[in-house]
C-alpha cells in the first residue's frame, strides 16, 4: 500500500530546492532563493512549467483558499477564555461578498457583549477570523499570554477577551464603543497568500469608534512563525500600548 | 554618526574617519526598524611610517600627536565620534608600550571606541574594508582575502558575504628592512627559521644579494599559496600560522589586500629594482614574487577596491553593528564596555540543558558582568520560551551581573518580558537579537538609536 503513496508535495522545503536541469551554478541560484519567496530557478519542461513546480503552486493556491474557506478551532478560543459572538454575516459566502455585514452586529449580540464583558477597561482585546482561520488557531496561543503578560506587568487593566466569527477590522469600532475601553486591539487573520497562509495582524486604536477614519489604526502585521516571532509581536504590542497612552492617539498621527 | 579608524600597523599608521548614516523605515511587520544605511569615509589620513623609538616601544607622543592633526584636518569634533575601533596589528601589537598606547586612544577618543583588536577580528575587518565581503555577497561567491601588510598576513574567508574563517600568519613586507646601500637592518625573528633552513645568505649588517632576497619572497609567497590549498602544505610553512587554520576548500577568488597588496596585480609590478626596494623593506618584492605565484591563478585574482587602507576602513566603517529593532534594553545601565560574551552551547532543541551546560563556563570568569549568546529556533511557542527564561535566570543568579543575552533570531523582546514576569530575577534585563556573535569574543553595547542598539563584537589581544 504505502509504495503506491506519494509524498504530500506541499511538505517539500522550497526555501534552498532548485529544480533547474543541470544548473550552471547550483550555488548561486541556492543563494537566490534564500532571498525571496518567490518561485525562482524552477526550471522548466518545454514551454511549460514541470509538474512539480504546478502542482506546488496549486497545492500552494489551495492552502489559501482553505485559510479563508476554513473555520477556527474553537477549542483554542475556548482555552482562552474568548467570549464567542457573530457579526451580521450568516456564512462564509455572505463573509465574502458582503464586507458591510461583517464590520457589524445585530442589536442581541452588542447587548450581549455589553451584559457579559467588563466595560472601562484600559486594554479590550478582540480575535477574528478574517481572512484566515490558521492565523488564529496557530498563533493566538502563543500571542495572547504575551500580551497578558505584558499588560499586567504595565499594570493595565484588560477588558474580557472576545472571538468574533466573519470578523472584518472594523469590527473593532463597535465593541469599542459598546464597552468604551481606552485602547482596542483586534488580532485578525490576514488574507492568505502564496507564501503563508497564517498570517496574523494586530490592529490596535486609542478610542476606536465608527466615526474616525481608517487611519487611527496602528497595525503591527505578518506575525507568524516564519515572518514576526508570535511571542515578539505579543511583546512588541505592549510598547506600542504605552507609546498610544502617553500620546493619547494611534494610527498616523502616533510617532512611534 | 561619525566613526574613527585608527590603524597602527607593523609598517604604517593609518587614520580614517567616516560618516555612518543609520535610518529608521518602516520593516516587513510594518514596524519601525532601524538599519545602518551606507557608510562614507570623509576623511583620510596620509599612510606615515609607524613611529617607534625602539626595536620595542612605539613613539606614544608622535601617535597622540598624529591623532589629533588627523582630527582637526577632519573638521570633526571629537565630541561627535561615537564609535569605531582602534587596531595594533601585526608586530606592532607585540611592543611593549602597545597596551598604554590604546588605553590612551580609547580614553581620547571616547567610552564607545573599541580598544583592541585580535588577528582574526582584524581580518574581517581587512575584508570587510577591502570591499571583499560585499564582492562575496554581490557575485554569491566563496572569496579569500589576504590582507599582507608589514609584519603578519590576515585571512578571511567570505562566503555570500559571511564570514566562515579566519587566520593569520607571519608573512609581511617588513619582516626584513634594508637601508639605503642595501644593507640589511633588520631580521624578524619569525623568520628566521625559513632563512636557517634554506641557508639564505641575509645577515643582520651585511648587504643581501638582490637573489637572496628574491629566493626568500619566493618561499614567502610558496607559503602563501600553500596557506590558500594551491599547493602542498610544507613544513617550513606551519611555525609561520599564529592562529589556528584550516586550508580553504573550493576558494572561487582570492584577493590580497594590505601593504604588500598595492604590488599585487598586473599594475605596480616593476622591472626597476630601486623601486622594489624605495621603503626600505621587501614589501614590493614580496608583493611582485605573490603575483608570480599567483599566475596560474590569475582568472581567480580579485583586485579589491582598498588594498593599503582595507584595515582601517574595516575599522572605521564596517566594525559597528545594529541589532534587531525589537529588543529588551535597559537604557539607564548602557553602554557597556568589553563585556565576555559565554556562547551556550545548547542547541536550540535542548534548551532545558542551558543552565547546566553554561554555569560551569560562566564561572570560569572573573568578570563581574557577563553576557551568555543563545542557540535560538525561529519562532518559539510561549511554553518554550518561559523554559528558556528560567533556564537564563538560573545561570544569573547569585551572580552580579545584569542579565544580557544575545540571539540571532528574532524573539528577544519577547524573551526580557519573559524573564521580568516568569522568573523570580529582579536584576536589569538586556535581551539584543540578530547578533552575529560568532567571530567575536566580547560585545560593546551602545545607548539605544532609534529603536535599535548599535554593537561591536570584538576580539581583545591582551588577556
Amino acid at each position: 500500500m504505502d509504495q503506491d503513496l506519494v509524498r504530500d508535495i506541499s511538505s517539500l522545503d522550497l526555501t534552498e530546492r532548485v529544480t533547474i536541469n543541470q544548473p550552471a551554478d547550483l550555488q548561486s541560484c541556492v543563494n537566490l532563493k534564500k532571498t525571496t519567496a518567490a518561485r525562482i530557478c524552477v526550471g522548466k519542461a518545454g514551454t511549460r512549467l514541470k509538474t512539480e513546480t504546478y502542482l506546488r503552486f496549486r497545492a500552494d493556491h489551495a492552502v489559501a483558499m482553505d485559510a479563508v474557506w476554513s473555520e477556527v478551532d474553537e477549542k483554542v478560543v475556548d482555552q482562552l477564555g474568548f467570549l464567542k459572538v457573530q457579526s451580521l454575516c450568516k456564512n462564509k459566502d455572505e463573509y465574502i461578498t458582503r464586507p458591510d455585514l461583517g464590520r457589524r452586529f445585530s442589536n442581541e449580540t452588542l447587548k450581549l457583549i455589553s451584559e457579559n464583558c467588563r466595560h472601562d477597561a484600559d486594554v479590550q482585546i478582540i480575535a477574528g477570523d478574517g481572512l484566515s482561520s490558521p492565523a488564529i488557531t496557530s498563533n493566538l496561543p502563543d500571542i495572547y499570554p504575551m500580551l497578558m503578560d505584558g499588560l499586567k506587568e504595565k499594570g493595565y487593566t484588560t477588558g474580557d477577551p472576545i472571538f468574533v466569527k466573519f470578523a472584518r477590522v472594523a469590527t473593532m469600532d463597535r465593541i469599542s464603543e459598546a464597552l468604551h475601553a481606552k485602547i482596542t486591539i483586534i488580532l485578525i487573520g490576514e488574507r492568505p497568500g502564496l507564501a503563508t497562509g497564517e498570517s496574523l495582524s494586530a490592529y490596535m486604536a486609542y478610542e476606536s469608534s465608527t466615526k474616525k477614519p481608517e487611519s487611527q489604526r496602528t497595525v503591527v502585521s505578518n506575525i507568524h512563525k516564519n515572518g514576526m516571532p508570535p511571542v515578539e509581536a505579543g511583546a512588541q504590542i505592549i510598547s506600542i500600548v504605552d507609546a498610544m497612552m502617553e500620546a493619547k492617539t494611534s494610527g498616523i498621527d502616533l510617532k512611534l | 554618526m561619525y566613526s574613527i579608524g585608527v590603524d597602527i600597523g607593523t609598517s604604517t599608521t593609518e587614520i580614517i574617519i567616516s560618516n555612518i548614516r543609520i535610518s529608521t523605515r518602516l520593516g516587513p511587520s510594518l514596524l519601525p526598524t532601524t538599519k545602518i544605511d551606507e557608510t562614507e569615509v570623509i576623511y583620510r589620513s596620509p599612510v606615515i611610517f609607524t613611529p617607534l623609538i625602539s626595536r620595542d616601544a612605539i613613539d606614544f607622543e608622535q601617535i597622540r600627536e598624529r591623532v589629533k592633526a588627523a582630527m582637526k584636518e577632519s573638521g570633526i569634533d571629537k565630541e561627535n565620534i561615537e564609535t569605531g575601533a582602534v587596531i595594533i596589528t601585526g608586530e606592532t601589537a607585540r611592543k611593549e608600550n602597545a597596551r598604554q598606547v590604546n588605553i590612551w586612544l580609547s580614553e581620547y577618543l571616547g567610552d564607545f571606541v573599541v580598544a583592541t583588536a585580535g588577528p582574526r577580528l582584524e581580518a574581517v575587518l581587512a575584508g570587510r574594508g577591502a570591499g571583499i565581503s560585499e564582492e562575496s555577497k554581490r557575485r554569491s561567491r566563496k572569496i579569500i582575502n589576504l590582507d599582507i601588510g608589514g609584519g603578519t598576513l590576515n585571512a578571511a574567508l567570505f562566503d555570500c558575504g559571511i564570514c566562515t574563517d579566519s587566520f593569520a600568519m607571519d608573512i609581511g613586507g617588513r619582516l626584513i628592512k634594508l637601508d639605503d646601500t642595501g644593507s640589511v637592518t633588520y631580521i624578524s625573528d619569525r623568520i628566521l627559521h625559513i632563512i636557517t633552513t634554506h641557508k639564505l645568505e641575509i645577515r643582520q649588517g651585511e648587504t643581501a644579494d638582490i637573489k637572496v632576497l628574491e629566493r626568500f619572497c619566493d618561499y614567502l609567497a610558496d607559503s602563501c599559496l600553500q596557506a590558500l590549498g594551491l599547493r602542498e602544505m610544507n613544513e617550513d610553512t606551519l611555525p609561520l600560522y599564529i592562529t589556528d587554520f584550516t586550508i580553504p576548500k573550493n576558494l572561487d577568488f582570492i584577493s590580497i589586500s594590505g601593504g604588500v597588496g598595492e604590488y599585487v596585480g598586473s599594475l605596480k609590478e616593476s622591472k626597476d629594482q630601486a623601486e622594489w626596494f624605495q621603503y626600505g623593506d621587501i614589501g614590493p618584492l614580496l608583493g611582485i614574487k605573490i603575483t608570480q605565484a599567483l599566475t596560474p591563478y590569475k582568472s581567480r585574482l580579485i583586485i579589491p577596491e582598498e588594498k593599503i587602507r582595507a584595515t582601517v576602513i574595516g575599522a572605521g566603517s564596517h566594525s559597528l553593528s545594529v541589532s534587531g529593532s525589537t529588543v529588551g534594553v535597559e537604557p539607564s545601565i548602557l553602554p557597556m564596555r568589553n563585556i565576555p560574551i559565554v556562547k551556550c552551547p545548547a542547541a536550540a532543541s535542548q534548551w532545558e540543558d542551558v543552565f547546566r551546560s553554561t554555569r560551569p563556563l560562566m564561572e570560569l570568569y572573573e568578570d563581574e558582568v557577563l553576557a551568555v549568546s543563545i542557540k535560538g529556533k525561529k519562532s518559539p511557542g510561549y511554553g518554550e520560551l518561559k523554559l528558556l527564561a528560567d533556564q537564563i535566570a538560573r545561570l544569573y543568579e547569585g551572580l552580579k551581573s545584569p542579565v544580557i543575552v544575545l540571539l540571532k533570531e528574532d524573539f528577544a523582546k519577547a524573551l526580557s518580558q519573559m524573564i521580568r514576569i516568569h522568573t523570580p530575577c529582579s536584576k536589569p534585563v538586556i535581551c539584543l537579537d540578530q547578533i552575529q556573535f560568532e567571530a567575536g569574543d566580547y560585545i560593546d553595547i551602545g545607548s539605544p538609536v532609534g529603536t535599535a542598539v548599535p554593537v561591536v563584537i570584538k576580539t581583545l589581544v591582551y588577556q
